[in-house]
Formats: structure tokens, C-alpha cells, sequence
């Protein structure tokens, strides 16, 4: 992704060389808009961020509004027994539990499997997901860290783990400053892909500058490999450019069938609260 | 069948067992800078007897004894008449002589020969630098990729590009030879120019179809490009000075008649204008570009002659100290030619090629890493030619390549790097070889063919670990089920093919030609790159156990015909068929990822279409129209839902024209214009939301296309009168690009509409839109050339 930046700042430099004769106008494309498709959002968790289902549907591309479906029928289901029926909220525009301490009744328990159904205009929309276990936490503080090139001075966050043995886990995290969220506009995502050794002990050192005695907390989510691969298509395409450096546009699947986009996510999460010191 | 082939061989034994023939031989060389002749013609006017010299001047013609009047012909040169009593083999060494007396007058007579309908190859054009130098180009930098993707048949990848296509071909697909060594990025400056100095280049073939047997690995094209030799009678230097780039050329004996150099150096200074530039960014960056050229020729003996010929070139780029981007090619390449006796001619060739990209950055101690990869080739070629008689030759002989491909390597650099070791992704190894043998059969004046076997073997080479990967459905992210190692220099897993090779021509009339070819192909090697431009990151990855050797099959028929007025026309079909292309699928990782060949999809491929060529080379107006019209398909499991789509490189029309007039001896204008329909691209087929982010809903894969690419561009060449007792010849150009200022898209992106908010600061609006970005128009430049 890195390199695909240079290249980009490489063509805006030949650009600004060119910049005489080159030029950049909005045009308006002949698009053949297709009819709309399903999108569901869903997420679930062993937390207590609510059960909550958004659907809405695909819209023209030069559209500004999105179109919420709200006479959708939605259940979650588990391998572990639980179902539930969850209804459409005026207020937040979401589907959620018809009770809403359910989540408190049924959170997801690790290695159970969870399936969202939807049924909407006749068609039927499911996806699975199963629970994944977490990587405990070692150990975690700040290191105040004077200026290093583009970092400046500050509290800065790491984390000590030891990875779980075996290939394919994902992390995603979020992480807020004195109750403000900073990983709001993208996703800090992980896995073991390149890690040579089961096991190993790793350093993740989290590359915001913190105020002495700001409030922390840092969310730990276990994510499987097939969300973390749409959370990163999907980030690819906030950063696509349309330079001739992009890859080519492509749909970004996720695991909702029946020709439905979107993902229905299960995250177990790990909650830390520390303040900068 | 059978028959057929003991016609064949019965023809060629009667001419064996019943005259006593002796063969004339030689070479033939330029008198005023004693560089060997290629395509120069021996002829036996008033019979059928004529052979044309290779590539390193040499010529052998076998005769029954007897009294002979030889005639000595090639383009732009005087004739040499000699008359010869042959009863024993003859040696005839010859010097033409470029009459300089009026230039054009000479280049059509002696042209004529050339031109001829029956010497004329089917999928085969020749560009000599003199035609190249006469085309307008951007900046005013010759450049001979460019006017390459004029011709009939070939296809630019678009503005601001050196990739090429051609008959609907992907860009890895030509084999392109600088002095027989492959170059494995043709692009400086991301290809806004090509790495080849027109100085330093004596002229080029591209061939679409039809590659000799000699020649194998790609599937679509040859461009064998030559490096000038260097004069062995004077010391010489030519030059310009451009609006982008300068260039020197210096070339002289170094044992008179006997031994030559030339060295040829260009570097652009773009950079210069840098400080000029609005952005920040900008201002403290590093942009430039560097090629060299340099051989040196040695005549050992009247049977020997030595070749050292080499290419250097780099591109750089970075910004302050925080980032540097390196990339290049060398080349090396040794030659040795030998003649063993009047008719077997052997050359001997070891060479060099290596392509590598680095970057380096180094933002703060924790970020500082450098990263490393490329392609590493080492060769050795062995290729005969047994001019057994007039009407028999053969060319035989085999090659074999040793390749290193490095997929990447990053490094930190100091001690404060969060990589606390180096990644290094393994080296693939393999080898390439080839065997071959062909035979060039003239039947009579009417009837000539020419056929020829290929063989060519790949080994995976190990030290190696390959992986056998998984998928929950096409298209999916791979998922390794199964890894394998093997051990240094194992080999652990070969494919090899037979790669037939056939061409016919038959002369209706003098005039009227008729010519087909078949030829089937293999390529062992591709490059990993998924954006429209041919990165220097786009690294190349082998043929392994799970990506197996693209084949082609192609079959050409043409038609061509002259008319006296110096107009030479052709009509040229074919259709090409293709196996195991490659493509990405969505979203592939390609960037030091060792499993990179769990990204890849495989299928198939088609392309057909048909070529038209009218070209004038009489008179003071001369220049070539070439229009193609084609049509170039994938169908490829797990992309577009296994539906056909178009290939990027697809182009319905592509019309190009150019045409140079001499108005007087010292002011020759000259234009041209390009058409081509609209670039395949996927656009928008509607938006959703996730999490609040906007997102692109995609239509099928290249279903829409770019508005239509016209463009004409204009220029004069101006040569002043020399001056008396001066020894310095100069000459100017001057010329507009893109002259009525065109809009061609360039990229079309899709976004958010920005705007500027009351207190100054822009911001994102969320709208959506879509914009075009257009690069040259108007493009005027200037260069002044001179010779010494």
C-alpha cells in the first residue's frame, strides 16, 4: 500500500511537471446504474455494544442517499442455542434485539458459530460466523518518546503478546483518547501472515502521540480472516486513487449470500483502560 | 503430407547431385564508417539468384560455375556491379558508399529493392532511425517505442506510457532485444519516455507473428533492437541538446579498418525545473533519468570478429533524505562471429541482463528500512547458418538462460528500525533452453517457404518452497494447504513444448504477393502487476507447479501489393489463440508476498483482426497510413463471473497517419495523427455504505470504455546551410504535440467533490463525482541536433 503512495506522489511530481498542459475536469460518466442490491452491515459481539443489523440498498452512483430498508424480518441465531428476533429502530435506523438487555442474556461465547438471517422482498440473505479466541494481553503501557522524524514527542502506547500458535489470526483495533475515538476514519488491522514462527513474541507499538494523563483505552478484537480481508479491501478503496498505479477496481465480497453485500462481523473483544504516564 | 516433404527434399537433392557449384562470400560493410550492412542484397540480375546479409554483414551465395555480373545493393547506397568468372569460391569483401548527393533520389532507387513485394515478410516491419527521427514526438524526444506503436498491428498502452500491444497481446508479452539481451523495463520516468537513445541504435525489427525459431519465451512480439557499431575509419561525435534531456554520441577506430567503439551517454534534467514547480513536495524532490550506451567491435581475422556491447541505465526519484526510489537495466553482451568456411556462418553469445528496483526509506529511526528486487539473466546463445545454396538455407542452433528472480528483500538500516531483521522473500531460480533448426527453401521465382522447429525446456530450479493453496470459492483469497521444499539445484519441475514455425510467399506478379504464416509460441515467465502501467515494482515470477507456461497459436495471411508511383500497400488477418493468461483476482496482495501465486487466475485468451498499410516512398511527400481493426478477449475463471471481457489492451480502431513533405532541400515539414478507440475500463455501476464509508459498486470488468484517443502534432526540421571549412553539421526541430489541444483521458478517477469552506480550508463535501485528468496538450519543443 506504501509503495502504491510513492508511486502516486511520483505521478503528482511528472503531473506538476506536465501541469502546463495537463489538465482536471469533472466530467459526468454515462453510467449503467443496475437495479439495487441488499447491504447488510451486522454485528455482534461477547461485549456490550448492542446486537445491531443496518440494511439499506446499493443507490445510483452520483446518488447522494443511501436508501434504509425497514421492513426487512431478521433473526441471529447460535450454535449455542440462542435466537433472536431483532426489529427495526426508528431512532437508530438499525434493526436490534426486541429486548434490549438480550445481549446481556446471549453474548457470543468463543468457538460458537452464529448465523444472520434476513428476509427481505421474498429473498432470504444469511451469512455465518463463528466466535475466535483472543490473544491475552501481556503487558501494556506508554513510553514517553522524544521526536522521531515524522512522530512527534509524546505518550506513545505498546502492546506485549505472545502470538497464538497457528496461522490465520486477525486483530483489529480501536483505540480512544480521553473518550474520543482515534481509529475513526480506519482500521487498525493485523494478522500472522508474515510471522515466520508460531508463538512468537510481539511488540505492537501504536503510533499515536498521548498527553501526559490522557485517558486510554484500547479495544482488542479477535476477527476472523475473512473480515479482516474486507475491512481491508474496503480501506484499499477509501485510498484508491484512480491513478494508473491503483489496482483495478473490484467488488468487494463479504460474506453475505444470495447476491447480498456487506458483512455480518463477530468480534470477541478485549477492553484496557490506562491513562499516559 | 509425406509427400509433400519428399518434393521437398527431392528438390534439394537434385541441386546437390547434379551441379558443381561454388559459393561467392563476404561481407559488406559502409564504406565511410566501415559498420557492417544488415539486409543488403547480392544479386545475379537477370536471374533468380539473390541472397540479403545478416544481421553482422555477412553474405553467402552458392552458384553452378560460370561467368557472373554480381550486383551489390542496399538502401540509400550506390550500387556495385562486379563481374566474376566462378570456378572456385570467392571471396568478395564489399564497401558501399551513402551517395550524398541527393539523399532521397538514392533511397528510392536503391529502395526499390528492397521493396519489393517478394523481400518484403510477412508480420515483419524494419525501422531504420532515419524514418523514426522524421515522426514529431512529445518533447521532442526521439523515441523508437513510440513510433513502434504507429505501425499496423501494435497498440500504445496509452499517453505518458512505453507499453505496447501487440495483436492484442499483454505488455510481458514482447520479447525486446538490445543487442540480443532482453530488457526487462523499457520505461524511464514510468514511462513517459523508453530507454533506448536514438543515437545509439542502428535500427530495429518488429516482428507480430512469424518469429524465426531462433527466437522464443514471449508469446507476442519481437523487437530485436541493434546498437550502432561505431566508425572504424574516423573519429565522429553526434549530438543534441533537447528541452528535456541531452545527449552525446562519440564513436572512432581504435585499430583503423580493424577496430571500433561508440559510446553514447543521455541524461534528462527535468529535475532542473523542479524548483518551479507549486507543490512543496515538489520543490525538494529528486527526478531524473540516465542511459548509456557502449560497444567496441574487434576484427580478429577475415573469419573473426569480437562484439562487446553493453547498456546502462537508472532511473531516480526520491524526496529529501526521507525517500529514494532507484530502478534500471544492464545489459552485457559478447559476441563472437566465425566463419568456418564459405557457407557456415556460427556466431557465439554470452549475455548479461539484469533488472532491479530499490527503494529505501527513512522517516524516523524506527521507519528506516531499504527494499530490493529484480530479475538476474545469464545466457548462452549458439546459432549457425549453413547457406548450403541459393535456394537452400539453414539456420540451426540453441540458447540457454539462467534466471534469478529476486521477489524482495527489505532491510533495516541502522539500529533503530522496528524490522529487527531482514524479510527476505527466496530467490526463484530457473533455466530456459532452447533448441532449434529451421530451412528456408526457395521452389522458384514465384515460391519460397520457410519452416522451422522450436524446443524449449524450463526447469524450476530449487533451493525452493512451493506451496499448494486453497480456495472456499474461485476468486477467493488462497489459503496455503500444503508447503514443499527442495534442495539447491534440484531441479523440481520442468515443462517443455514444441514451438512449430512456418511462413510461405507467393508471387502472383511482380507486383502482387501472397504470404501466410503459422507459429505457435511459449512463455515461461510473467510479470505480477495489476495496475494499467508496467511498475518497476511489477516484479516477474516463473512458470511453477501451480502457474504453467502461456501458449500461443497464431495464424496470419497477407496480401500485399505495389504500385509504380513508390506506393507499397499490404493487407494483413490473423487470429491468435491463447492459453494459461494470467490475470489477478480481485483485490490480490502482490507486494512481497512470497504465496504470490495463490493471487493468480488463470484462462484463456483470444484476439483477431486485420491490418492495412499504404506506404509513400517516392516523391517529396512520404509517410504511412496504418489502420487496425481488432478485437482482443479473456475469459477467465473467478473474473466477471467466467463472462468473456475485453483485455485492457482492446482498441476496435486504431488509425495512424504520418506524412513528411520537403519543401525545400534545408526545410522539411512533417505531421501526424493518431485515432484510436477508447481504452477498455470498468466504471461505476451504482455506491453503498458500510460503517459510514462510501463504497463503489463496480459494473463488469472493462464493460465501458474511454472516450475515443485522437490527437496530431505537428513539427519541421530545419538544416541550415554547413559552414564553409566547418566541420560542425547541425540541424534544428521544432514541433507541437497534441496541436489542437485534445482532452484525451489520461485516468478518469472517481471521488468526493472538495470545496473550500469560509475560512479558507477545503473540505470534503461527500459528493460524489467523477474527473478526468488530460496530460499533454500543446506540448511544444525544440532540439538542436548536430554531427561532427
Amino acid at each position: 500500500m506504501k509503495l502504491n503512495r510513492i508511486f502516486k506522489n511520483l505521478f503528482l511530481l511528472l503531473l506538476a511537471l506536465v501541469a502546463l498542459s495537463s489538465c482536471r475536469d469533472e466530467v459526468i460518466l454515462k453510467l449503467n446504474n443496475s437495479a439495487p442490491a441488499v447491504v447488510i452491515e451486522g454485528n455482534i459481539s461477547n461485549d456490550s455494544v448492542p446486537f445491531s443489523v443496518k440494511i439499506t440498498t446499493t443507490s445510483d452512483y452520483y446518488s447522494m442517499n443511501i436508501p434504509i430498508v425497514k421492513d426487512a424480518f431478521v433473526t441471529i441465531s447460535g450454535s449455542d442455542g440462542t435466537k433472536d428476533t431483532l426489529v427495526y429502530d426508528e431512532g437508530y435506523k438499525l434493526y436490534l434485539p426486541k429486548q434490549l438487555p438480550t445481549y446481556l442474556i446471549h453474548p457470543c461465547k468463543v468457538g460458537f458459530s452464529y448465523t444472520l438471517n434476513v428476509i427481505y422482498k421474498g429473498k432470504t440473505y444469511s451469512a455465518t460466523e463463528t466466535c475466535l479466541p483472543q490473544n491475552p494481553i501481556d503487558s501494556l503501557k506508554t513510553l514517553n518518546m522524544p521526536k522521531r522524524g515524522f512522530f512527534p514527542a509524546g505518550y506513545y502506547l505498546y502492546e506485549w503478546t505472545r502470538e497464538k500458535p497457528g496461522k490465520g489470526d486477525c486483530y483489529l483495533w480501536n483505540l480512544y483518547q480521553n473518550d474520543t475515538m482515534l481509529t475513526k476514519d480506519f482500521y487498525y488491522l493485523e494478522d500472522d501472515q508474515y510471522l515466520e514462527e508460531n508463538g512468537q513474541y510481539l511488540t505492537t507499538d501504536f503510533q499515536f502521540p498521548f498527553h501526559l494523563n490522557d485517558k486510554i483505552i484500547l479495544e482488542q478484537m479477535a476477527i476472523s480472516r475473512q473480515f479482516s480481508n474486507f475491512l481491508t479491501a474496503i480501506q484499499s478503496q477509501a485510498s484508491r486513487d484512480g491513478s494508473p498505479f491503483s489496482a483495478p477496481p473490484s467488488n468487494i465480497a463479504g460474506n453475505i449470500s444470495n447476491g447480498g453485500m456487506g458483512y455480518f462481523a463477530v468480534r470477541n473483544i478485549i477492553r484496557k483502560r490506562l491513562v499516559a504516564k | 503430407m509425406l509427400k509433400r516433404i519428399l518434393t521437398t527434399f527431392l528438390l534439394f537433392f537434385t541441386t546437390v547431385i547434379f551441379a558443381q557449384n561454388y559459393t561467392i562470400s563476404g561481407r559488406i560493410t559502409d564504406s565511410k564508417t566501415g559498420e557492417d550492412l544488415t539486409g543488403a542484397t547480392i544479386i545475379i540480375p537477370g536471374t533468380n539468384y539473390g541472397v540479403a546479409t545478416n544481421t553482422y554483414g555477412f553474405y553467402s551465395l552458392t552458384l553452378p560455375k560460370g561467368n557472373y555480373k554480381v550486383s551489390f545493393r542496399y538502401v540509400g547506397y550506390d550500387n556495385i556491379e562486379k563481374s566474376i568468372t566462378l570456378n572456385k569460391n570467392t571471396t568478395i569483401n564489399v564497401e558501399l558508399g551513402e551517395k550524398l548527393s541527393d539523399i532521397d533520389e538514392i533511397t528510392i532507387s536503391a529502395k526499390a529493392e528492397e521493396a519489393k513485394v517478394e523481400n518484403k515478410q510477412i508480420n515483419v516491419i524494419k525501422l531504420d532511425m532515419q524514418t523514426v527521427k522524421r515522426i514529431p514526438v512529445v518533447f521532442g524526444e526521439i523515441d523508437i517505442l513510440k513510433t513502434v506503436t504507429m505501425l499496423p498491428g501494435v497498440i500504445s498502452a496509452g499517453e505518458g506510457n512505453s507499453g505496447f500491444s501487440v495483436r492484442g497481446g499483454t505488455q510481458d508479452q514482447n520479447l525486446i532485444l538490445l543487442d540480443e539481451a532482453t530488457v526487462y523495463n523499457v520505461s524511464h520516468l514510468l514511462g513517459f519516455f523508453s530507454v533506448f537513445n536514438g543515437d545509439a541504435i542502428r535500427d530495429l525489427d518488429v516482428y507480430k507473428g512469424g518469429i524465426p525459431p531462433q527466437y522464443g519465451g514471449r508469446l507476442s512480439s519481437l523487437i530485436d533492437i541493434r546498437m550502432k557499431e561505431g566508425n572504424n575509419k574516423k573519429f565522429a561525435g553526434t549530438g543534441g541538446i533537447g528541452l528535456l534531456s541531452s545527449r552525446l554520441t562519440l564513436e572512432g577506430p581504435i585499430v583503423k579498418n580493424k577496430a571500433s567503439f561508440i559510446v553514447s551517454g543521455r541524461r534528462s534534467y527535468a529535475d532542473v525545473f523542479l524548483p518551479l514547480a507549486p507543490q512543496v513536495e515538489a520543490k525538494n524532490s529528486t527526478l531524473y533519468f540516465y542511459d548509456f550506451n557502449a560497444k567496441v567491435n574487434y576484427k580478429l581475422s577475415d573469419k573473426d570478429k569480437l562484439f562487446v556491447s553493453g547498456y546502462f541505465g537508472r532511473d531516480k526519484f526520491g524526496f529529501s533524505n526521507l525517500f529514494g526510489n532507484s530502478w534500471g537495466n544492464k545489459t552485457a553482451t559478447i559476441r563472437w562471429n566465425h566463419l568456418f568456411n564459405k557457407k557456415l556462418f556460427c556466431n557465439q553469445t554470452l549475455i548479461y541482463s539484469n533488472f532491479d528496483y530499490y527503494f529505501k526509506i527513512n522517516i524516523s529511526d524506527a521507519n528506516s528500512l531499504e527494499f530490493q528486487q529484480g530479475i538476474i539473466d545469464k545466457s548462452y546463445k549458439s546459432d549457425f547458418a549453413w547457406f548450403y545454396n541459393p535456394n537452400n538455407k539453414f539456420n540451426f542452433g540453441g540458447a540457454i538462460t539462467h534466471h534469478t528472480f529476486n521477489p524482495g528483500e527489505i532491510r533495516p538500516i541502522g539500529d533503530g528500525s522496528i524490522l529487527s531483521a531482514p524479510i527476505i522473500l527466496e530467490k526463484r531460480k530457473a533455466l530456459e533452453s532452447a533448441l532449434y533448426a529451421e530451412h528456408e527453401h526457395k521452389f522458384n521465382a514465384r515460391f519460397k517457404i520457410r519452416y522451422g522447429l522450436r524446443y524449449s525446456i524450463f526447469n524450476n530450479l530449487g533451493s525452493a518452497k512451493e506451496y499448494k493453496f486453497a480456495y472456499d470459492s474461485i476468486g477467493a483469497a488462497p489459503q496455503v494447504v500444503d508447503t514443499f521444499s527442495y534442495k539447491k539445484n534440484s531441479i523440481f519441475n520442468t515443462y517443455s513444448g514444441l514451438e512449430p514455425r512456418a511462413s510461405a510467399n507467393y508471387n502472383l506478379t511482380k507486383n502482387d504477393a501472397i504470404k501466410a504464416s503459422y507459429n505457435r509460441t511459449f512463455q515461461y515467465l510473467q510479470q505480477a502487476g495489476n495496475t494499467s502501467f508496467a511498475l518497476p515494482t511489477d516484479q516477474w515470477i516463473p512458470a511453477n507447479i501451480n502457474i504453467k507456461p502461456q501458449i500461443s497459436d497464431q495464424v496470419a495471411l497477407g496480401f500485399f501489393k505495389n504500385f509504380d508511383l513508390g506506393l507499397e500497400t499490404s493487407v494483413e488477418v490473423y487470429y491468435k489463440w491463447m492459453k494459461n493468461q494470467i490475470d489477478f483476482r480481485d483485490n490480490a496482495v502482490l507486494f512481497l508476498n512470497n504465496q504470490v501465486y495463490g493471487e493468480l487466475l488463470t484462462g484463456k485468451g483470444w484476439s483477431y483482426g486485420s491490418e492495412f498499410f499504404i506506404k509513400k516512398t517516392k516523391g517529396k511527400l512520404k509517410g504511412f497510413i496504418s489502420y487496425t481493426l481488432s478485437k482482443s478477449m479473456r475469459q477467465i475463471k473467478g473474473i466477471n463471473q467466467y463472462n468473456p471481457y475485453p483485455t485492457n489492451t482492446d482498441r476496435r480502431h486504431n488509425l495512424t497517419a504520418t506524412a513528411n513533405y520537403e519543401i525545400t532541400k534545408k526545410w522539411n515539414a512533417s505531421l501526424n495523427f493518431i485515432f484510436a478507440t477508447g481504452n477498455p475500463i470498468t466504471y461505476p455501476q451504482g455506491r453503498w455504505q458500510y460503517d459510514g464509508k462510501p463504497i463503489t459498486w463496480w459494473a463488469p470488468r472493462n464493460a465501458q470504455r474511454f472516450p475515443a484517443y485522437h490527437r496530431m502534432d505537428v513539427g519541421v526540421n530545419y538544416y541550415p546551410n554547413k559552414r564553409k571549412n566547418g566541420k560542425v553539421e547541425s540541424s534544428w526541430n521544432f514541433s507541437v504535440y497534441n496541436v489542437y489541444g485534445r482532452k484525451n483521458p489520461y485516468v478518469i478517477n472517481t471521488g468526493t467533490r472538495q470545496a473550500k469552506g469560509i475560512d479558507g480550508k477545503s473540505y470534503d463535501t461527500g459528493i460524489p463525482i467523477t474527473e478526468q485528468i488530460a496530460l499533454f496538450r500543446w506540448i511544444p519543443s525544440a532540439t538542436w541536433n548536430f554531427k561532427f
